[in-house]
């Protein structure tokens, strides 16, 4: 019982130095936030214009745009070949690359990880907010398309390897330019798959 | 060297090494951002809406506070105990990624290491010390005495 009372009193402790210490902190944490930014669910609009794995590389050919909303360092060890890398939590301020790529009527493809996860619907309502008008969930994400032995790029550049004939000065992932990149088209013989 | 003496050092050692990693671990995660450690604990999708973000608030201090009073020994016993309690969640949340196959970060020490099988032995491995942490108690002289 001596052990119980002092394993509570070590939690109060805590609590009381974490609160301490998130009071005085300038990114301060809110202790209480609505269910729904917490663990956020795709509407049923966005269910309802989500893209399947399948039809991704037909919506290259007529021209979409994938942008990848997880960490840079997850987009480097494995992406869509031709996936644009612009982290969730960076999109805000890195708003210029989503137009540097991608008309705001253009058709825009976002996914993360994979279905726990809800990066791309934060880049969704961003991009939203900011008039693009055609924007389809690959909710599936990086999980559905690494399971499904996809061909998939690595690096920081989103037009890496699987374009043997693009031009010298093609910008990379993450560099406002009007030039827009080229599609990933059908798998490439270049391209590799993950270990 | 008598048996006591052996399972005081045991204790001792494993008490040392507990403390020396969930310090750095408590600390590294304080010094990150808070908004990060919420959104590693949300990406388990385990635990309750309403505590992601108190446990992002706390539980770096958990692991420091428990560490800071393993190095010296005090109430050693419920210091442990309560890294042994955080060790088998850990345990528990990280196997079910590797089952659900979630492409997530482990949030262990604030790096970006995908959870893998590692992090499962790694964690069991601490749990083990702080089981070895408790059980060297009986051997003290007094209980949670310094050392």
């Amino acid at each position: 019982m001596q052990h119980v009372v002092r394993v509570l009193v070590l939690l109060a402790i805590a609590a009381g130095l974490g609160a301490a210490a998130n009071a005085v902190r300038p990114g301060r944490l809110a202790w209480y936030v609505s269910r729904e930014k917490v663990y956020r669910e795709p509407t049923a609009e966005q269910r309802a214009r989500a893209i399947a794995r399948q039809e991704i590389p037909e919506a290259l050919e007529r021209g979409a745009v994938v942008f990848d909303a997880r960490p840079e360092e997850q987009y480097a060890q494995g992406h869509l070949p031709g996936a644009v890398n612009v982290p969730a939590g960076k999109a805000a301020e890195q708003i210029d690359v989503f137009y540097a790529y991608a008309a705001p009527d253009g058709e825009v493809i976002l996914y993360c990880g994979g279905d726990e996860c809800d990066d791309s619907l934060v880049v969704h309502d961003l991009l939203a907010q900011y008039g693009f008008t055609n924007i389809r969930l690959y909710l599936g994400g990086w999980r559905d398309w690494h399971k499904a032995d996809m061909p998939v790029q690595k690096g920081l550049d989103p037009a890496g390897e699987i374009h043997a004939d693009e031009p010298a000065d093609r910008p990379a992932g993450g560099s406002a330019s009007s030039e827009q990149p080229g599609r990933s088209t059908t798998p490439a013989s270049t391209q590799e798959a993950l270990p | 060297m008598t048996r006591v003496h052996v399972w005081l050092w045991v204790g001792r050692l494993a008490r040392w090494t507990l403390a020396a990693v969930f310090l750095y671990a408590g600390i590294v995660k304080v010094l990150e951002d808070p908004a990060a450690v919420a959104q590693q604990i949300r990406n388990y999708r385990l635990a309750p809406w309403w505590s992601v973000h108190p446990l992002a608030i706390v539980l770096p201090w958990v692991e420091i506070v428990a560490g800071l009073l393993l190095v010296p020994g005090i109430w050693a016993t419920a210091a442990a105990s309560l890294l042994a309690g955080l060790n088998v969640v850990f345990i528990a949340a990280v196997s079910w990624a590797l089952h659900k196959e979630l492409h997530i970060q482990c949030g262990c020490f604030g790096d970006d290491a995908m959870v893998s099988g590692a992090h499962v032995a790694g964690n069991a491995v601490l749990l083990g010390l702080a089981l070895l942490a408790i059980a060297s108690r009986r051997f003290q002289p007094q209980s949670d005495a310094l050392v």
